[in-house]
């Protein structure tokens, strides 16, 4: 319930701010049909080009184009790297860390399905191998606890973005996965409470909210908060999370 | 294309990097000293070497199904792939190899002298035994390698000095400790040559003592330098990264002149500011460097930044001062890693203790100060541990009692704690009477072995007889008593109860007067009755010397000529008789007149008490204040002077003779 306020507070904020751009003049014809594929073909406004790099919103980057974006937050920073290999799927690369007590070196995947006048949705999947400084047996309250991240983890799910008709409309998002992780460091937790099996398999909730909001037609700020619910005992039971960030057309 | 080659190559090397991770390197056992588990983990093994068999148990039913006979003194036993079992006979100098099933012994295997260490190779075709001796000399011993296919041994090769146990690191490494010495070699199978004799332990653990820079304080109060002996055991890691050595730190500097009232001057401060002069710890090694990673023991007290270190502290700290921890004689690590178990032969517990952080559920070490997660008390005179595979249930062998205790958790958590079946523990024998063994001197073992006996040291110090002279041998340390430095003499087979008066200044004149003086003043004890004096002494006096390569059927000429050289240079006028000693007292000019712990000269108006020369060979190193490594050194220093026997005149060969002839006694 905060979390959804939240959002909609961020939401009005955004959507009143300058990142909305609301002066500038709109599509030459918003009533155009939707091209195939399910993406709008954008047409250059007369005054400014819009804003399509996307990488943390649910909008594909296109065919052969390419985005980059850094964030730093808690508890991660990371840089993201995608490139369009249709004009609906992007595939890219992602390293996040905790602070360097944790590195993930991640594969993502991000396929729009759906792309409206305003409403746009994807299924996203992230993948990779984590690499922490200690060893789940040396590390109490660490980088485990933290993010509830293992030694291969597998980030499914759905984004939802909205974006308004204006070039450097902010696109708002939600981002709902479902966070698959895979320990194989087993150890013994308690002295003679037998041996865990040599792949333990746990779920997280990850819930994003977030904007891209652009200030050129290459490059947004990125802001986003959430929160992670996780399903391993040994882990914290729920994670705030907050980022600020860029993104940008390569 | 180019930001496509970028994300390939970019993919490709995390794969890799995730690839190098897994490599696994230890050969790992779930077992370590007198007890070892079948590869099923259905049937358990345990020496007795009391009763000189394997005691073969039903883990299911908890009932002993077998016994083996074997070699005398068996000690350590382990098990193969193929399910063969594998004993060292202390006592017999050999191995004896036994088929699952075939509740006989197949083949007994001679080796070296004391064989005690011993392990399997991961692929099963070779046995390593390491011996106390080799078959020649006392001064080195050895590591052989037996070819079980044939089961002979393939290859003998020398190590150091009183080697004790042995872990392998994969099919072409291992590593072996040292009794005295407390240290490690790293030994390459292949080549077989040693390739790293010592990890740089004591000038690690005593950095700050012995570059000055040390300080008093919240930092530690304690001044003093430890050496690291009684090194009884060594177990590897399961990911072949690190080793960890059991060990006695054992004090260097002074003990103080005003004994505490309560704790006896044993108690004068150990390592890290805990424990008694002679304190057990957990050394824990580097393999890659082959390099000792250790508190410093000066310094490490409670307070410091110690608590974030990442493997244990270097003193076994108990959680409770009534639960003394001493006397640290195997050790098994969980197949994750994550714990090591030590088990403590003299204070009959098992200590738990977690390897790569100070702080876990149930333990905070920065706040309690202990290294323990769980102490669990066992039957009597442990000397073995096996884990099951499923990592939910120990089992310890309490030699003393012939039982074995079943160890398990309940709880999770903060709240998970190990129980034993401690009162009904799992009978596999008695004590043998014969052979000049009956109850007194069990009782007698019990005793000198306990240090959870108030009567014998008060518990807060937690030292045994045994914490000092190993199983009635010596552990090869000087210490800094009040009167100047002493050399822990060897008890084994020196008839000792015809040797008084005692002490290297033989101060008291029976038995009886020794006992009081060293149990109330030095370890605290209530004292001991005239009764349990006698059980003691029974003990001590039933003690066989230890087993000595360069005692022959026919002496060789060196012997016989070194014989000789003992009566020309009049050795025999003091080391004479059937112990060779007269009991009297001689100055041979080797008192302490200056240094940091001179000698009491009030106390040695006589010169010092002659001691029995029996058992020599083994007993490096010499003289009350242990300045002599060898009996050559002894013999050439100062023997112009002619006050330790008339050899002014005897060559160098002649000198030569006479250390064979004295290693024969």
């Amino acid at each position: 319930m905060v979390a959804s306020r939240a959002l909609a507070t961020l939401w009005l904020l955004v959507a009143s701010s300058g990142f909305a751009a609301p002066d500038l003049p709109a599509l030459s014809d918003p009533s155009a049909p939707l091209a195939p594929g399910g993406s709008v073909q954008q047409q250059a406004p007369t005054g400014r080009d819009p804003n399509t790099t996307s990488l943390f919103a649910a909008t594909a980057l296109g065919r052969g184009n390419a985005g980059f974006g850094m964030y730093l937050g808690f508890p991660l920073l990371g840089v993201r790297a995608g490139y369009g290999i249709l004009d609906t799927v992007d595939v890219g690369l992602e390293l996040d860390s905790f602070y360097g007590v944790m590195n993930e070196l991640r594969a993502f995947v991000r396929w729009q399905l759906y792309r409206g006048r305003h409403w746009t949705w994807a299924l996203v999947a992230d993948g990779g191998k984590a690499f922490f400084a200690q060893t789940a047996a040396t590390e109490g309250k660490g980088a485990r606890w933290l993010t509830g991240r293992r030694n291969w983890n597998v980030v499914p799910g759905m984004i939802a973005s909205y974006s308004s008709a204006a070039p450097l409309s902010a696109r708002l998002f939600v981002d709902l996965r479902c966070h698959v992780a895979f320990d194989t460091e087993p150890f013994q937790s308690d002295p003679l409470g037998g041996i865990p099996p040599a792949l333990q398999v746990s779920t997280n909730l990850p819930v994003r909210f977030g904007v891209e909001a652009p200030f050129s037609s290459r490059t947004s700020f990125l802001f986003a908060f959430g929160f992670d619910l996780h399903g391993r005992v040994e882990d914290s039971k729920l994670m705030p999370m907050v980022s600020i960030g860029v993104v940008t057309a390569l | 294309m180019r930001k496509l080659v970028l994300a390939v190559t970019l993919v490709v090397w995390s794969g890799l990097i995730a690839g190098c991770q897994g490599q696994k390197r230890s050969t790992y056992t779930n077992s370590a000293g007198s007890l070892a588990l079948s590869t099923d983990d259905s049937l358990l093994y345990a020496a007795d070497a009391d009763n000189d068999f394997i005691a073969v148990i039903d883990t299911g039913t908890e009932a002993k199904i077998a016994e083996v006979k074997v070699g005398r003194d068996p000690e350590r036993v382990s098990v193969g792939a193929d399910d063969a079992i594998w004993v060292t006979n202390r006592g017999s100098r050999s191995v004896s190899m036994i088929r699952r099933g075939d509740w006989r012994e197949a083949a007994r295997i001679a080796v070296g002298v004391e064989p005690v260490g011993l392990a399997v190779s991961p692929d099963d075709r070779t046995v390593y035994v390491v011996s106390s001796t080799s078959l020649e000399s006392s001064d080195y011993g050895t590591l052989t390698a037996i070819d079980v296919e044939t089961l002979s041994p393939a290859w003998t090769m020398a190590v150091g000095p009183e080697p004790r146990a042995i872990s392998l690191i994969g099919n072409d490494r291992a590593v072996i400790s040292f009794f005295k010495e407390g240290d490690l070699a790293l030994v390459d199978l292949a080549k077989r040559e040693v390739l790293r004799a010592g990890t740089d332990l004591y000038r690690r653990a005593n950095a700050s003592k012995l570059s000055g820079t040390a300080r008093y304080g919240s930092r530690g109060s304690v001044f003093s330098s430890f050496f690291p002996r009684s090194g009884n055991d060594v177990v590897a890691s399961p990911d072949g990264e690190r080793l960890y050595s059991a060990v006695v730190w054992s004090r260097e500097e002074r003990i103080m002149v005003t004994p505490n009232a309560v704790t006896g001057y044993y108690g004068d401060g150990g390592p890290c500011n805990v424990g008694a002069i002679a304190t057990p710890g957990v050394v824990t090694t580097a393999l890659d460097r082959f390099r000792a990673v250790v508190d410093d023991l000066t310094t490490c007290s409670v307070g410091t930044d110690a608590a974030d270190r990442d493997y244990p502290p270097s003193a076994i700290t108990t959680p409770s001062v009534r639960r003394p921890i001493q006397g640290p004689a195997a050790m098994a690590i969980d197949p994750t890693g994550a714990w090591l178990y030590v088990v403590n032969r003299q204070s009959n517990n098992v200590a738990v203790i977690p390897t790569r952080t100070r702080q876990v559920a149930g333990l905070d070490f920065e706040s309690s100060g202990s290294s323990v997660r769980s102490l669990v008390p066992v039957g009597s005179g442990p000397n073995g541990i096996a884990l099951t595979r499923d990592g939910r249930k120990a089992y310890v062998y309490n030699a003393f009692d012939h039982s074995v205790s079943t160890l398990t958790s309940q709880g999770r958590g903060n709240n998970a704690v190990i129980v034993s079946n401690d009162r009904e523990p799992i009978r596999v024998a008695s004590d043998p009477i014969g052979e000049g063994r009956n109850a007194e001197f069990y009782a007698g073992r019990k005793l000198f072995f306990d240090a959870t006996d108030s009567r014998v040291n008060n518990v807060s110090v937690g030292v045994a007889c045994a914490t000092c002279h190993p199983a009635g041998a010596d552990d090869g340390h000087t210490w800094g008593f009040p009167d100047g430095p002493r050399q822990t003499p060897a008890l084994a087979g020196r008839q000792i109860l015809n040797t008084a008066p005692y002490h290297w200044d033989g101060e008291f004149a029976t038995l009886q007067d020794f006992v009081d003086h060293t149990v109330r003043l030095r370890m605290g004890g209530t004292g001991l009755s005239p009764a349990l004096t006698r059980q003691l002494a029974a003990y001590i006096d039933g003690l066989a010397p230890a087993d000595n390569p360069h005692v022959l059927d026919v002496p060789t000429d060196a012997q016989r000529r070194g014989k000789e050289i003992f009566q020309m240079g009049q050795c025999d006028s003091c080391h004479s008789g059937p112990w060779l000693t007269n009991n009297g007292f001689a100055d041979v000019g080797t008192r302490l007149t200056g240094g940091a712990n001179p000698d009491n000269p009030e106390k040695l108006t006589r010169g010092f008490n002659v001691p029995s020369l029996l058992s020599l060979a083994r007993t490096a190193p010499y003289l009350h204040d242990g300045s002599a490594a060898t009996l050559k050194d002894r013999l050439m220093r100062d023997r112009g002077s002619n006050r330790h026997g008339a050899l002014a005149e005897v060559s160098d060969s002649q000198i030569n003779d006479l250390v064979e002839y004295l290693k024969t006694l």
